[in-house]
């Protein structure tokens, strides 16, 4: 039985331009190119489609490709799992339907997906790790007791 | 600068108005913060510097003196006249110096290592950001257009502060107005600005350097503002430009501005402003956008380059280094490198060649 999966938003956001999807995690300071039918893969991740249309919608978009997709999807998406830029979609979270699910990329010729990483930016949060606070975690600010509060 | 340049002031009297009729831990640390500003510089005088920056006039007022050479020098270019109703109003202060206390949200937590962690928030109307290692809080009220930046004590800003100075509390606001500040340089003609892209030591500098004294319009060597829409433009926000030691014996002409010498190893920091025959830009369309790389051949010739190539190039440094646009920024980085040209600056040895190269891709372009 397949896990399906979601993007890993907030921390990941990514951009598809040019066939290609650009990746980057906030909180590792890592990015990524995703090439080949990657972008296909991950727009109908976006998209909420569940592995296993993500598999056959493939088949039927890429008429050309070697086969044995399902087993190419299954690998470049623990890949994506290892780089924590997806995660499994909670029980009952909705997917899409296999017709909403049809790919909106165009490529004409099937390329095997590809995860290109860079890390090369990394110590930019290391050295500065951000902590994102809500309502809470204010301090009560206080007037500096030497000198008189408005009247 | 010098301080006989700003327009001196007394305090305001809108920094003692009652609060807002709204109630937010966001809100209540802002107006206590405000407080203490208007008690900082009741009965005395403050200081005023206009500029004009992404469209925008933005007043300072500075109570005190010490961060007047921290925060002014890198924004003299943009320097305008003063206007009754400025697009943001920004105080700034200096606790040690005017010996006042405040709390800055996270101080005690212990969540809050390495020196450079950040707390941040931000909602629909306030903005906040304490930087350990500057020491430092921004805070801004969108509604009001009003902004505070606190320092716990200038004497002790790391050296690089003032290159850059306000830049997260700038690019928080800038955001709201869809502009966005981005890790590029940007150089120009009157027909336009090429952005030329890359992480220290890509050689962005010693191009932007070689154009800038070659006749070409300097908007910024390491930090510029974008805006996408209704076509993308640049804007310039800081005359600093940081060189190594090798790019500087290159540009013996501008040792002279160093403010801070890095000598044979690191980066050192100059303020261009004033610099005899250097032209600066404080606004104008994008032409391009290019990545230089060093070839050590004495020639330079742009070659072409894919929008997505030139995004993971400018995307990557400039959303982790501006905290807060994530998403929004991606987004307009990619339809930037997707509406301009976008090529390899293949940077030869000779600063003039790297100037004349992009003059004429200028030229050819339009």
């Amino acid at each position: 039985m397949h896990v399906s999966f979601k993007i890993n938003r907030p921390q990941v956001i990514s951009q598809i331009i040019e066939g290609e999807v650009v990746v980057i995690n906030l909180q590792t300071g890592s990015y990524y190119s995703l090439t080949g039918t990657a972008a296909a893969i991950w727009d109908a991740l976006d998209r909420g489609a569940a592995t296993a249309q993500i598999a056959d919608t493939l088949a039927v978009h890429f008429t050309d490709c070697e086969g044995g997709l399902e087993n190419v999807v299954d690998n470049f998406l623990n890949e994506l799992r290892g780089e924590s830029l997806i995660v499994p979609a909670e029980n009952g979270e909705p997917v899409v339907s296999a017709a909403a699910s049809a790919l909106q990329i165009k490529r004409e010729k099937y390329a095997r997906p590809a995860l290109k990483k860079f890390t090369d930016m990394q110590e930019l949060l290391l050295l500065d790790p951000i902590h994102e606070v809500d309502a809470t975690g204010w301090p009560l600010a206080k007037p500096d007791p030497n000198h008189h509060a408005d009247q | 600068m010098p301080t006989s340049e700003l327009l001196v002031q007394p305090a305001p009297a809108f920094l003692n108005c009652e609060s807002p009729p709204i109630s937010s831990p966001a809100n209540n640390y802002f107006q206590a913060a405000r407080k203490i500003f208007a008690q900082a510089t009741r009965g005395k005088t403050i200081r005023e510097f206009f500029c004009g920056m992404g469209g925008c006039s933005v007043r300072l007022r500075l109570a005190g003196e010490s961060l007047v050479p921290l925060v002014l020098p890198a924004l003299a270019h943009l320097q305008i006249k003063s206007v009754a109703s400025p697009d943001l109003t920004i105080c700034l202060g200096d606790l040690a110096e005017l010996e006042l206390a405040l709390e800055f949200p996270g101080e005690e937590s212990n969540d809050m290592e390495p020196p450079g962690a950040m707390w941040r928030h931000e909602d629909a109307r306030f903005f906040a950001l304490a930087q350990k290692e500057t020491n430092s809080l921004s805070l801004l009220d969108a509604e009001e257009k009003l902004a505070f930046y606190w320092t716990r004590n200038a004497a002790r800003l790391p050296w690089y502060e003032n290159s850059f100075p306000l830049r997260h509390l700038l690019a928080h606001f800038f955001r709201r107005h869809d502009r966005h500040i981005i890790h590029a340089a940007a150089i120009g003609d009157e027909t336009g600005a090429v952005l030329i892209v890359g992480k220290g030591g890509s050689g962005k500098s010693t191009a932007t350097l070689a154009c800038a004294t070659n006749g070409l319009f300097y908007l910024g060597d390491d930090y510029t503002l974008v805006g996408i829409e209704p076509a993308p433009r640049v804007w310039s926000l800081y005359s600093s430009a940081k060189v190594n030691a090798d790019t500087l014996n290159w540009f013996p002409e501008l040792k002279s501005f160093v403010h801070h010498s890095g000598g044979a190893k690191k980066k050192s920091s100059l303020f261009l402003h004033g610099t005899p025959g250097l032209r600066f830009a404080e606004s104008l369309p994008i032409r391009a956008v290019l990545w230089p790389q060093i070839t050590g051949r004495a020639e330079t010739k742009l070659t072409a380059a894919s929008s997505t190539t030139l995004l993971l190039a400018l995307a990557p440094s400039s959303i982790l280094q501006t905290p807060g646009g994530g998403d929004s920024v991606l987004r307009a980085l990619s339809q930037l490198v997707q509406a301009v040209p976008t090529r390899i600056l293949e940077a030869g040895t000779d600063p003039a060649q790297i100037a004349s190269a992009i003059k004429k891709f200028l030229a050819n372009e339009n």
